[in-house]
């Protein structure tokens, strides 16, 4: 128990890493994947062409090779001009999260636009709306509350991924975790509990207040 | 990753189990089958030390990371199935003056200790030092190699042009420098006491890389790594024309072998297995090995290396 007081503002530090790399990463998949999940629907070839190379590549290849790309490959050109400093933990470790989860966003976002009815399009433009008022205003807004569910999935998978950081010297709940394991190895479980517990006190509020958030946007469309 | 070592390193236990227990029940029909013919190996002449503290008759496992792990022991890059390093060499020695063979068995290295306890190996040898936490459960052999930490720096980097590997460099001339190390070692305490450097902590690459690249000015670690990595010492080693040690080693350490405290087979075996390290240490083995891995320097004759 002592040790666990001991490591709490450690600790506390490490989860609000974490808390930073998943903010920032998670909306910027969700704007690329969207950007994503509408090239791939789109008619002309160069723009479904490259969303499905991306999609793919990026979901068949592990995110460490992408983080080591990002952060050694890219760091060695940029270094060439002595910028190698712009490319650290934080940006590449929120550049490969976020490259990485846009690619499995926009497959959600494919199946939610997807799953609404061809219908509802057909009335929207003999309504005589626009194509991106029928977007914006008919088709997302009913695919939404389908699509909350596994984009909150991958937010927590995202808060445990985030761990991967630790390879390019950033740090996190898991990396802190891990070097005071390494520093009192006679009796590390008051870590492993405080670090379960962090880690629920992240996940938790996130599962409740999208519970909520997928209540509220059902019943404003009177599902 | 981590996940997926872990698994990795389950189903190679479970196999080496269920391959053991094969082994095992096959033994008896074996010695049957050659009725009066077999002879038992063990307390044959050649063999001088005792093995008795062992958990498994005949086969002395030790724990160890093996991942990152070169030069102590990892995975030879031209043949990734076997293990190769200074450690593994000392391992064989060690049984083989008491005519049994040695097993490393692969742990996380945050994980070595709660392995030892929950008696998956023998000993832990890995780099490993002693420290007050560790003495709380762990019981130690004597020294079977001393070292210190090495500053590393780019090879062009005009701050440095002047300094050789025989300067007496210390903490100070980090002070105002970004140094990188790798997570837990001993060199980020080291380096933490001192708070005009900047440490970043890497785990579980090495910073030499982000070295290389300009993204710190130095690296700060264990000289056995600098050999392997920075000036291509030992098999399989190749130098890094980028980069150069400076300075002589300090903060000097030594690598010892653990032993779960309050256990009396893993006691007998601490007696024995430091009878069997004075002998490498007389007889020249150790010497050999520290050689054959460029590791080889006067600082061992002050834990009595021949």
């Amino acid at each position: 128990m002592d040790l666990a007081l001991q490591a709490l503002p450690a600790f506390l530090a490490g989860a609000r890493d974490t808390v930073i790399y998943c903010v920032t990463a998670f909306p910027l998949a969700l704007v690329l994947g969207l950007v994503l999940a509408l090239m791939r629907n789109a008619r002309t070839v160069w723009l479904h062409g490259p969303a499905r190379i991306f999609i793919e590549v990026i979901r068949g290849t592990p995110i460490l090779v992408q983080l080591y790309i990002l952060y050694y490959a890219l760091g060695a050109i940029l270094a060439q001009y002595h910028l190698a400093n712009m490319i650290n933990a934080w940006s590449a470790g929120i550049a490969a999260l976020a490259l990485n989860y846009a690619a499995y966003e926009a497959e959600i976002f494919r199946a939610g636009l997807a799953s609404v009815e061809q219908g509802q399009t057909e009335a929207a433009y003999s309504l005589g709306l626009s194509r991106a008022q029928n977007f914006f205003r008919i088709v997302l807004p009913q695919a939404i509350p389908l699509m909350i569910p596994p984009f909150v999935n991958d937010f927590i998978f995202m808060i445990k991924d985030s761990a991967i950081v630790s390879l390019v010297s950033g740090t996190d709940l898991t990396s802190i975790l891990s070097f005071w394991v390494t520093r009192h190895g006679s009796n590390p479980l008051p870590l492993y509990a405080l670090a379960i517990v962090l880690y629920l006190a992240m996940s938790l509020p996130t599962s409740f207040v999208a519970r909520k958030l997928e209540a509220r946007v059902r019943a404003s469309l009177q599902f | 990753m981590a996940s997926q070592l872990r698994r990795r390193a389950f189903l190679q236990r479970a196999g080496t189990l269920g391959g053991l227990l094969i082994a095992g029940s096959a033994i008896p029909e074996i010695l049957v089958a050659c009725g009066g013919n077999v002879q038992t190996p063990v307390s044959s002449s050649a063999t001088t030390i005792a093995s008795e503290g062992l958990k498994q008759p005949g086969v002395l496992q030790w724990g160890a990371a093996a991942t990152g792990g070169a030069p102590y022991v990892f995975h030879d890059p031209t043949n990734p199935t076997q293990l190769i390093g200074f450690e593994v060499d000392i391992a064989d020695a060690l049984a083989k003056l008491m005519g049994i063979k040695a097993k490393m068995v692969e742990v996380e290295y945050p994980q070595l200790e709660q392995a030892l306890q929950s008696g998956r190996f023998d000993l832990i040898m890995n780099g490993w030092e002693i420290n007050e936490d560790r003495k709380k459960t762990e019981v130690f052999s004597q020294p079977y190699y001393r070292y210190g930490q090495q500053i590393i720096v780019r090879s062009d980097d005009k701050r440095f042009a002047d300094k050789t590997e025989n300067d007496n460099l210390s903490l100070k001339d980090l002070e105002g420098l970004t140094v990188g190390t790798g997570a837990g070692f001993k060199a980020a305490d080291i380096l933490a006491t001192n708070p005009k450097i900047k440490v970043k902590t890497y785990d579980p690459d090495l910073p030499l890389n982000d070295l290389a690249l300009g993204r710190l000015d130095a690296v700060f670690l264990d000289y056995p790594m600098a050999t392997y990595y920075v000036l291509g010492g030992g098999p399989t080693s190749q130098k890094n024309p980028k980069l150069k040690p400076i300075g002589k080693p300090f903060e000097s350490s030594d690598y010892v072998i653990a032993f779960l405290k309050g256990d009396a087979n893993a006691l007998k075996l601490k007696g024995e297995i430091d009878q069997a390290i004075s002998q490498l240490k007389k007889d020249g083995t150790l010497r050999k090995i520290y050689e054959r891995w460029k590791m080889w320097n006067d600082q061992q004759a002050e834990i009595g290396i021949q």
